[in-house]
């Protein structure tokens, strides 16, 4: 009754349809970086096409049964769809954070990578806090005005600051994420995850810098939570 | 009376509309239990299903190819190649990864095919280890991560050069003389074959969809290990111990064993790791795409026994020499 092609159809299919969904519906943005969007868009394309044709030799031909060996495969590929549609806001936050952040350690010969823009963001200050040549290069000096947008996090190695502003940086997938922050000198704690939008002003401390914030905005979620 | 025992098995054992209601179910309940409310669990999930996510369609990529190659190149190409003296075999198999923009998942099930129809098991694996480093789409993205540090030429031949060297070097010595030492046989094999199946394009989309399922599978544990190990572990231990070259490049190639990054990824990864010389770095670019945690099961799956653990004892020291002497050359 399931034979071995009718099986493969179905989970080409399902991972076909799969795909289609996060690539139209966007939900991609909490996986992968536009730089990779070309992969699920392929990956749906040829998966639906290929999966409808083994409908079509499944249905039009006998072939062997399904085995053992092959329900479990049915059963382990359908698992990270399941594990996807049962967190429908899965994304990283500050408990990633803490676990992907890459020490800072001050060097004298550094070079350090493109900048993404005009605007100071948290990559650009995280790095101005490890080479002094690079902060006065892109112009980040104490009193440079600052707009920045992230999630709360608070920081095992934290010295100072009342919690961290931390956004994510991701090339092609979230597994190569890394998180950067910068210290709020907040009147008042927050819990971890809360978005904010902090304008403010950069002060020096230690080798780093913090934020004396003007104004501290809680906002919604971005539609595209990390940063490429 | 005879009894289908195997019939009789599978339908005790397992009833499909049974498991999709139980699966279906258990989506509702997590979803409305609050199961995303557990910042591990979201962590992992996130990770775990990006990583498949971006693996599969590469899988199914090499799947198509290794499929032509099953069904479409007549054999009479592969006994021609095959005679011909290894010291040629294995650099043109190496360099053959150049042509061939398909990192590491793709690679795999595409040198299985390439070893079962006749290629020189050496040579195969060459160009396994060498297609997720020399492919052009992973050197352009090395280029482009490094440019920023005026490093991009030094870092793209520094790469391609010694993941040559590490491909055939490893080819030489894994490579066993005879494919049936090296490969793991494979149940599916002997079910659906293109010599029982005449008709070309039902071939090929058997192949196909073979490979694609039977390596998914092990894309599917590969995440998870590496989710678990992302989730469970922090990143900065191996920072304060980066100063001197070798540890350096020791622990960033654990690093890129836990990561398991694409190979056409990993360099904007790699450029974020400052603190570390850049021998070490190169380490990181040129140990992940041969050895990680997602590959080790997609490895496991295809070739014999201790296969990764070979792989592990000849590419640390080949990788460890090869960025001593590049930090040597260019390091600051």
């Amino acid at each position: 009754m399931y034979t071995k092609r009718g099986v493969m159809a179905v989970i080409l299919l399902a991972w076909g349809a799969f795909l289609a969904w996060l690539a139209i519906s966007n939900t991609m943005a909490r996986f992968l970086g536009p730089r990779t969007y070309w992969v699920a868009w392929f990956g749906a394309i040829a998966l639906l096409l290929s999966g409808t044709i083994t409908t079509f030799h499944a249905l039009r031909s006998h072939g062997p049964r399904a085995g053992r060996a092959d329900w479990a495969g049915v059963v382990l590929l359908l698992l990270p769809i399941a594990l996807v549609l049962s967190l429908p806001a899965a994304q990283l936050g500050a408990q990633a954070a803490s676990r992907k952040a890459v020490g800072v350690a001050a060097l004298s010969a550094f070079a350090p990578p493109t900048t993404h823009g005009d605007d100071i963001g948290l990559e650009e200050i995280h790095y101005a806090g490890i080479s002094h040549e690079y902060a006065a290069q892109v112009g980040i000096i104490e009193g440079a005005e600052v707009d920045l947008t992230g999630f709360v996090t608070h920081p095992k190695n934290m010295t100072n600051g009342t919690y961290s502003l931390t956004r994510f940086y991701i090339s092609c997938c979230a597994a190569d994420a890394v998180p950067y922050s910068v210290a709020i000198e907040a009147s008042e704690d927050l819990e971890d995850d809360t978005w904010l939008n902090i304008t403010g002003t950069l002060v020096k401390s230690g080798d780093g810098f913090i934020v004396q914030p003007v104004d501290i905005q809680s906002i919604k979620e971005p539609s595209s939570p990390y940063l490429y | 009376m005879t009894v289908d025992g195997s019939a009789l098995r599978q339908r005790t054992v397992f009833s499909p509309p049974i498991a999709a209601a139980v699966l279906a179910v258990a989506v509702l309940a997590a979803r409305f239990g609050g199961l995303g409310d557990i910042a591990v669990v979201e962590t992992f999930a996130v990770i775990f299903a990006s990583i498949i996510i971006e693996a599969l369609p590469f899988v199914l990529l090499g799947a198509m190819v290794s499929a032509a190659i099953e069904v479409f190149v007549p054999d009479k190409a592969f006994a021609a190649a095959g005679r011909l003296p290894l010291a040629l075999q294995l650099p043109a198999a190496a360099l053959g990864g150049f042509a061939f923009p398909v990192c590491e998942c793709g690679s795999v099930p595409v040198a299985r095919r390439l070893i079962s129809r006749g290629m020189h098991p050496a040579a195969g694996l060459a160009f396994m280890l060498a297609s997720p480093i020399l492919n052009p789409v992973v050197l352009a993205s090395t280029y482009v991560a490094y440019s920023g540090r005026d490093l991009a030429v030094q870092m793209v031949l520094g790469r391609a050069g010694l993941g040559l060297v590490l491909a055939m070097v490893a080819g030489w010595a894994i490579g066993a003389d005879d494919a049936g030492e090296l490969l793991r046989p494979r149940a599916g094999d002997t079910h659906v074959h293109s010599s029982t199946e005449p008709n070309k394009g039902r071939a090929f989309f058997d192949h196909l969809g073979n490979d694609f399922f039977f390596m998914g599978r092990f894309v599917v544990l590969g995440a998870t290990l590496a989710a678990l190990l992302q989730t469970t572990i922090p990143q900065d231990i191996v920072s304060g111990i980066a100063r001197t070259p070798i540890i350096g490049s020791l622990s960033l190639m654990a690093v890129a064993f836990v990561l398991s990054l694409c190979s056409e990824a990993d360099a904007f990864v790699a450029v974020s790791f400052v603190q570390f010389p850049l021998g070490s770095q190169l380490a990181f670019l040129v140990f992940g795409p041969v050895v990680d945690a997602k590959l080790a099961f997609l490895y496991g799956a295809t070739f014999r026994k201790r296969f990764v653990a070979r792989l592990v004892i000849v590419a640390v020291p080949v990788v460890l020499a090869g960025s001593l002497w590049f930090e040597a050359l260019v390091g600051n």
